[in-house]
């Protein structure tokens, strides 16, 4: 029996491009989500949604599917420039919204968004980074919880192939939210931010944009000091030469693409060849290579340095990273195995918390504010780069201790590491 | 070497840093370990007998000696500016151990020193010096892959377990991993930037309850063409850096296990540190801990920790025998190995340096003027992190112009 409580929310797709279809799979096995309807300006999308989802509805805006009066909630999976726009319309007609990253592209869309979710009584939740992961939620959990001791740093570094994977045109102009800043600082700051505990004091960082083909920023640096004296270093570096998946014994030196592949698409976006529209639609609902990047049904497989990159937590006694299967826990005695469920299909968290907050009331943790103070880092380092001046931030929020007792990350099994 | 006239040298403080370059002086023909001062007795003894060289416990003695040609200053960090001073003066040639001193004030003096008296000074003992990162140097100088626009560096080590004298876990005498660490980093990275560092922003971190000093540093280099570098090292001996290679594993200094027991020994206040330490100086019975790599010929990530120089157009970093090189025609492994082994003959360079401006007149490309700019960059980080704000530098020098023809550049076999 369903009672009002527990019943599925009602939930529209608005943008079904590449993030979005990552989602879908686990939007499908999620018992609290009912994929609803979906809305597409491509039409050829439109049509493969609707082919997979038969009893869906289909819109071609996102005013259409905001003006159905049974979807509940939106998940916002366009372009960047429109999550602002995009969740303040649905806000206004009553819809719950999930948006991914980056929630906007400048403080005071954030904060329109903000206000537009408050004044009509919805939920907000700043969605889709990886500092959902289980990894970095138990990270933060272990650190909270003081075996380890006071935390003295929280390192990440990324180096992938993300700058040559395919593109929009919309997705190589910074003003649009194109670029490595916009796009993957999200995961890293999220991440540093959620483990350190939220309030970043200042940061001091630089991107970099060399590759000819690219007008975006490639590559990015940052230097963050927290209010409570933690640190924190984040670098990404996307031009895909090498690789941090390298870094492990169990990794190989693949990201999105092998060397060799990385060598012929460098080759053909050199000589003009790439196609870049059919790379991309291919890799949306339905095509070609979704299978073999998003809908992967081979359950959990093995953690290898990603987007995110390698995270390394440093405490008075004891560090922590990502093992193949969870995290290496290390103490004064020794090394320790956290196996946790990190199941790709599982990733569903944000819509357990809106559907969490929407249905029984509880808090969303991931809010507005908190991902406004995650894109007020990252905008901080793009104007860093381009004046040379600290920005004061002034948007920090602490993440409430609540988030690790009402989302506590289970540890299927320890295993002590014999040398 | 016939032909080749050899130059009497003397170290000043033989202790583990001096040690560790006992193998690579016994390596060069060239040079003749004449004169040792040091004063632990014992220690004394042992390097005198094994060199067949004089001992002093004075060290005015010591420069007085006419064979002593060039001074090796590796005492504790507080005594490097004075040494180095007072062995110029007596007109003798020096290689000061990093960090060259603890203060902008006694760098300045020792280089204005060098210049009027006129001896060789060289700022040495960092990784700048070993075969990577000078192939690094070469790779990136070559314009292959572009210019270089970001260069990282990271160390997760056991620096911190290491044993320590009393001074060594004193900030005001040099103590602490950044004054004794971020010289390999910064001196590294200095060298791939060309130099010029425009501003830094860092901080250390200082956590561990029975260590009174700093074992975590990170910073964030800008240099003045807008490349930029972060480095940190963490030395507090949990994950280690050499857990990053696929050919590497989790032992440093020492093994997983080993540092279990340092650690107990630590929190327990049994641990005995100065035992420790002489057993790893000259003729300790950990001494091949120190030398250990002369029968590892696999490079793992050590105390400059993992080096990525990132050009317009591929990658450099750090591989197993040498390099790894990423560029546009694939990943190709660069072995230098092949010329000099990876273990301590490495630490050849700054002698060879040393030597070739002595006997053969060649320049000293790592200057009292280049070291100080260093020193300059470590005192900065360190400051930043005191006053939580950018610190902007004024005493760079760039990458000597003649450095590419410092001897025995390893050749580049791709």
């Amino acid at each position: 029996m369903t009672t009002v409580e527990t019943k599925p929310l009602k939930l529209g797709v608005i943008g079904i491009g590449v993030g979005a279809a990552e989602m879908l799979p686990p939007m499908e096995r999620a018992p609290y989500i009912d994929l609803f309807a979906g809305a597409d300006v491509n039409p050829s999308v439109r049509e493969r949604f609707q082919a997979r989802y038969e009893t869906a509805r289909v819109y071609d805006s996102a005013e259409a599917l905001c003006k159905d009066p049974d979807v509940e909630a939106v998940w916002i999976s366009t372009p960047n420039r429109f999550h602002g726009p995009m969740t303040v319309l649905a806000a206004n007609h009553g819809k719950h919204v999930v948006v991914e990253k980056p929630m906007a592209l400048d403080i005071r869309q954030a904060e329109e968004m903000v206000e537009a979710c408050d004044r009509n009584g919805v939920k907000l939740v700043a969605g889709h980074t990886q500092s959902f992961q289980p990894h970095v939620r138990l990270m933060r959990q272990i650190v909270a919880s003081g075996q380890l001791g006071a935390l003295g740093a929280v390192n990440a570094i990324a180096y992938t192939d993300w700058v040559i994977r395919p593109r929009t045109a919309d997705e190589l102009d910074p003003d649009q939210g194109g670029g490595l800043v916009y796009r993957q600082t999200p995961h890293q700051i999220d991440s540093i931010r959620l483990i350190a505990g939220g309030k970043v004091r200042k940061v001091r960082g630089a991107y970099g944009q060399w590759m000819k083909y690219r007008s975006i920023p490639g590559y990015y640096a940052a230097f963050l000091e927290f209010e409570n004296g933690v640190t924190g270093v984040a670098i990404h570096n996307g031009y895909g030469y090498f690789v941090a998946s390298e870094l492990v014994p169990w990794g190989d030196a693949n990201t999105r693409y092998t060397p060799s592949e990385r060598n012929e698409i460098r080759k053909s976006m050199a000589a003009g060849t790439r196609p870049e529209d059919a790379e991309k639609l291919s890799l949306r609902i339905g095509g070609e290579a979704e299978s073999a990047i998003f809908r992967r049904e081979r359950g959990p497989e093995q953690w290898k340095p990603n987007d995110l990159g390698i995270v390394i937590v440093s405490c008075e006694f004891g560090e922590l990273r990502q093992g193949p299967e969870g995290l290496y826990k290390y103490t004064d005695d020794g090394l320790t195995e956290l196996i946790v469920d990190s199941d790709p299909l599982h990733r569903d968290q944000e819509l357990e918390e809106l559907f969490n907050a929407v249905r029984l009331g509880r808090s969303v943790f991931h809010s507005g504010a908190w991902g406004m103070a995650t894109l007020e880092v990252g905008l901080a380092i793009t104007n860093y780069t381009k004046t040379g001046k600290d920005v004061e931030l002034t948007h920090q929020i602490e993440m409430p201790s609540e988030y690790d007792t009402e989302y506590a990350v289970e540890v299927l099994e320890e295993r002590k590491i014999d040398h | 070497m016939a032909g080749k006239r050899q130059l009497g040298l003397a170290m000043v403080g033989i202790g583990v840093g001096g040690t560790e370059m006992l193998p690579a002086m016994e390596a060069m023909p060239e040079l003749r370990l004449v004169a040792g001062c040091d004063v632990n007795e014992e220690t004394l003894n042992r390097f005198a007998e094994r060199y067949n060289a004089k001992g002093y416990g004075d060290y005015d003695e010591m420069l007085a000696d006419p064979e002593v040609e060039a001074v090796w200053v590796s005492t504790p960090n507080r005594f490097h500016a004075e040494h180095s001073v007072r062995a110029m003066e007596a007109g003798k040639h020096v290689v000061v151990e990093k960090p060259m001193a603890l203060n902008m004030e006694d760098a300045q003096k020792m280089v204005e020193t060098a210049n009027r008296t006129g001896v060789k000074f060289l700022a040495g003992h960092t990784r700048s010096f070993t075969p990577p990162v000078r192939t690094m140097w070469k790779i990136i100088q070559s314009g292959e892959i572009g210019r270089a626009r970001a260069i990282n560096a990271f160390a997760y080590t056991d620096w911190m377990l290491r044993p320590r004298t009393w001074e060594e876990l004193d900030m005001a005498q040099g103590g602490g991993l950044p004054m004794r660490q971020l010289p390999h980093q910064i001196d590294s990275v200095r060298l791939l930037g060309g130099g010029m560092v425009k501003s830094v922003r860092g901080a250390t971190g200082q956590w561990m309850p029975e260590r009174p000093i700093p074992g975590y540093y990170a910073a964030f280099l800008e240099f003045e063409d807008g490349t930029t570098s972060l480095v940190c090292h963490n030395g507090y001996g949990y994950v280690m850096g050499a857990e990053f290679v696929t050919w590497g594993h989790d032992r440093q200094r020492y093994t997983s296990e080993e540092r279990v027991e340092v650690r107990r020994q630590m929190r327990e206040g049994t641990r005995d540190e100065s035992e420790d330490k002489q057993a790893l100086r000259i003729g300790g019975l950990q001494e091949r801990e120190v030398f250990k790599a002369e029968n590892e010929d696999l490079w793992v990530p050590e105390d400059l920790g993992l080096l990525i120089a990132t050009c317009e157009r591929g990658d450099i970093r750090h591989g197993p025998q040498g390099l790894i090189l990423y560029d546009d025609r694939g990943t190709h492994r660069i072995d230098l190995a092949v010329d000099r082994d990876m273990g301590p003959g490495y630490r050849r360079a700054e002698l060879e340096e040393l030597y070739d401006a002595v006997v053969e007149d060649r320049p000293i490309f790592h200057t009292g003027e280049w070291g100080l700019a260093t020193l300059e960059v470590v005192l900065g980080i360190i400051q930043s992190g005191a006053e939580s704000r950018e610190i902007y530098m004024q005493h760079q020098v760039p990458v000597h112009e003649r450095y590419g023809e410092a001897r025995n550049f390893s050749p580049v076999s791709v």
